[in-house]
């Protein structure tokens, strides 16, 4: 664990999953801050400067894949980690968010050790 | 025999039809050319009848006239008149030589029977055999002298005991003045002419040849009505247009005459110069023209087989012809009407057997294709029964997978919902915050799974229709006054005014008590989640022959467009806007479904920013 908290920046318009994400990540030591839409993900972004991106797939307005593009292809932005949240089995949605640069995958329902194991990858 | 039963053989006969006509035309003329032939045959007949008998009048006078002309030259009989004359009509004066030529002349010496000497009145002076006597004046006589001219005898016919007689007036003139003084008076029989006048011989058996002369201003007619039998003398005005009339005044002629004997008749006529007479030959034109009258009638029979055997030929002919046609076109009626089985047999006619032909080998054709089709129909219909049965059976295989899933997932919901429960309300234990925090949103999620598979459960029954409606008598304004109450707290909570219009008496209506409830709470659920500020308003009240409810809200209303859609499942109006407040998609196509199966109505009035309204109807008569 470094000096300063790591910030996550959670995408997702759920609000008890958004409440979930902050509780579980509260207590494993990251700063949390929440975008409800893309638009607002890509609005903040700049000013959060987040470590790390959990990002759903179904979004309204601006779809995830659009919003993970739009981060990779950033200069600024393109070396944070975007991991892909999803509730699709199939596989065309994982190779879709592989093509626009996502860093890996989770799948609903999400296990809280899957999610530590994968967020530990880049933190 | 194959010519003739075709069409252009018909035509062929037609055509031989055509010729008959013009042959009765050729017939016609022929009869009219026959006609003026056999015309111009009896007037030559006649014509050599007529040339006989004058030939032989006028030898008969000549013979008679030399007699007579030599007596009138004898020199004793002009002095012993002249002297008679003289004296005073003194018979005295009447020498023996003058007897003696009469006597000379006589019947003993000659053809003449009588021979008689008259003065200029007609007045007998001396005759044969009686020279001394006195001599009775006959009106003949004296209308033979009456005629005298000087040098002019003059000859008459008559008759004497049926007997012809020629009468002979020869003029006595004065030997120094050539004065007339009287006339020696002939007669004498005359058997050739009698036998020519009865020889009708080339006029038929209605022939007649007669004689005509002037005789004191009337026309004598000497005529014999059959051979050997009496000869009859009649008189006929100068005026009459006659032939026998005609022939004394000098004409020749021929043609057809109504008058004579009161008959039609042909005749011919000429006039003798020599005596001055007339002769006629007639004969009847009944029977002069018979041989015309036959052709005619033969003619009009002929015209007339040719005419109604033509049409009898004409209408065979037709029948032959539209026969066949008829039978053709009979079929065709019966093949179009529907009986495919439909062939035509023709066998009596060449084109239109190949026509019935051709139409036989089309209706096997068309018979063909027709039970081709039907096989095909069958065969498509089949395929399409077993593709609906295969639907049918996924249908089926999927409502069971959702009844199956939905009634299995109750049950773990049901264990988690009590553990869940039972944790948070501390029942096993103190929590902190972020436990609490933890287990609310668990227990409000399963509570939303738990609403949704119930949701799902009552669209598959609807959707096979085993929607089960249990009706009962229920007071529809406490069922509304009921949902009101249980929403109350959160209303409140919202800070929304919720007010209820359902008060006075009940309301009953023959309905399922717990689906028209689920209805109403899912307006209002719907209202209140999407309202923030603001009010929502429940009214029941009677409607005619239903109650009506209504819910309206304050909220953001419903887009144009998704009006449309708002009862159909899975649909969010708001799907993209107000994510939060998703629903399942479900609520309003149940509550549909439920309205109807009552044979009510739901509807829906909205404009964005101002508000919904939901209506639903129940008739009061209900469900029976």
């Amino acid at each position: 664990m470094s000096d300063k908290k790591k910030t996550i920046l959670i995408v997702d318009d759920n609000a008890d999953i958004v409440t979930t994400y902050r509780v579980v990540l509260d207590r494993m030591g990251y700063s949390v801050v929440v975008a409800r839409n893309g638009i607002e993900c890509l609005d903040m972004i700049d000013e959060v400067k987040p470590d790390l991106v959990i990002l759903d797939v179904l979004l309204p307005g601006l779809s995830g894949s659009e919003v993970c593009r739009s981060i990779k292809e950033t200069a600024k932005t393109t070396a944070i980690p975007v991991i892909a949240i999803t509730a699709s089995v199939s596989g065309d949605t994982r190779k879709r968010m592989s093509e626009v640069g996502a860093d890996d995958f989770l799948l609903k329902p999400i296990d809280v050790s899957d999610l530590n194991r994968v967020i530990k990858q880049f933190l | 025999m194959r010519f003739a039963r075709s069409l252009k053989g018909r035509l062929a006969i037609i055509a031989a039809i055509a010729i008959v006509v013009t042959g009765t035309v050729v017939l016609l003329f022929t009869y009219f050319m026959a006609r003026s032939i056999i015309r111009e045959q009896v007037f030559k007949s006649m014509d050599g009848v007529v040339s006989r008998t004058r030939t032989e009048i006028e030898l008969t006078t000549r013979n008679i006239s030399s007699v007579a002309e030599a007596l009138a030259g004898e020199q004793q009989l002009r002095q012993d008149l002249e002297a008679y004359l003289a004296a005073g009509a003194d018979r005295s004066a009447i020498t023996a030589g003058m007897t003696a030529i009469l006597s000379a002349y006589g019947p003993a010496g000659s053809a003449f029977k009588t021979v008689v000497v008259t003065t200029t009145d007609g007045t007998p002076v001396a005759s044969t055999g009686n020279t001394q006597g006195t001599i009775a004046a006959t009106g003949t006589d004296q209308a033979l002298v009456s005629d005298l001219k000087p040098q002019h005898p003059v000859l008459a016919f008559g008759l004497d005991n049926n007997n012809v007689v020629i009468a002979l007036a020869v003029p006595v003139t004065q030997v120094s003045t050539d004065r007339l003084l009287g006339a020696v008076i002939m007669r004498a029989p005359s058997p050739d002419l009698e036998s020519e006048l009865q020889d009708t011989s080339g006029l038929g058996t209605s022939g007649k040849i007669l004689l005509s002369d002037f005789v004191s201003q009337k026309v004598s007619v000497l005529s014999f009505s059959k051979p050997g039998e009496k000869g009859a003398i009649a008189r006929l005005p100068l005026d009459s247009d006659l032939p026998p009339v005609r022939a004394a005044r000098g004409e020749k002629g021929e043609g057809e005459f109504t008058g004579l004997e009161s008959k039609k008749v042909v005749a011919s006529y000429d006039f003798v110069p020599q005596p001055v007479w007339g002769v006629t030959a007639t004969q009847d034109s009944s029977e002069a023209f018979s041989p015309i009258y036959e052709l005619r009638n033969v003619s009009i029979i002929v015209i007339l087989v040719l005419f109604i055997g033509g049409l009898v030929l004409a209408y065979l002919i037709a029948r032959t012809i539209s026969r066949p046609l008829i039978e053709l076109q009979k079929g065709v009626k019966a093949f179009a009407g529907g009986e495919l089985a439909t062939r035509v047999r023709i066998s009596d006619g060449v084109e239109v057997t190949a026509l019935a032909d051709e139409f036989n080998n089309m209706a096997e054709r068309l018979t063909d294709l027709y039970e081709n089709l039907e096989k095909k129909v069958e065969e498509r219909t089949i395929e399409l029964q077993e593709a609906n049965a295969r639907l049918k059976q996924l249908d089926d295989l999927k409502s069971d997978f959702v009844s199956m899933a939905s009634h299995e997932l109750r049950s773990p919901m049901a264990s988690m919902k009590m553990g869940v429960s039972t944790v948070l309300r501390e029942m096993v234990g103190p929590l902190n915050d972020d436990q609490k925090t933890m287990l609310e949103i668990a227990e409000r999620n399963i509570d939303r799974l738990t609403k949704l598979t119930s949701e799902l459960l009552d669209l598959t029954k609807m959707e096979a229709g085993q929607l089960d409606i249990i009706p009962d008598d229920v007071d529809v304004l406490e069922l509304a006054r009921e949902v009101a109450t249980a929403d109350e707290p959160l209303a409140q909570h919202k800070g929304v005014a919720l007010e209820v219009l359902a008060n006075g008496g009940p309301l009953v209506v023959r309905c399922d008590r717990d689906r028209i409830y689920q209805v109403i709470q899912n307006l209002m659920g719907n209202a209140l989640n999407f309202t923030d500020e603001g009010s929502i308003t429940l009214s029941v009240e009677k409607d005619g022959e239903s109650v009506k409810v209504c819910v309206r809200d304050t909220g953001p209303g419903i887009p144009f467009e998704s009006v449309g859609t708002i009862f159909d499942k899975w649909s969010r109006a708001h799907s993209e806007t107000i994510s939060e407040k998703r629903g399942t998609g479900l609520g309003l196509a149940i509550c549909k479904g439920i309205v109807e199966a009552h044979r009510g109505r739901i509807s829906v009035r909205s404009e964005v920013g101002k508000g919904t309204e939901f209506c639903f109807t129940l008739p009061l008569r209900g469900l029976q």
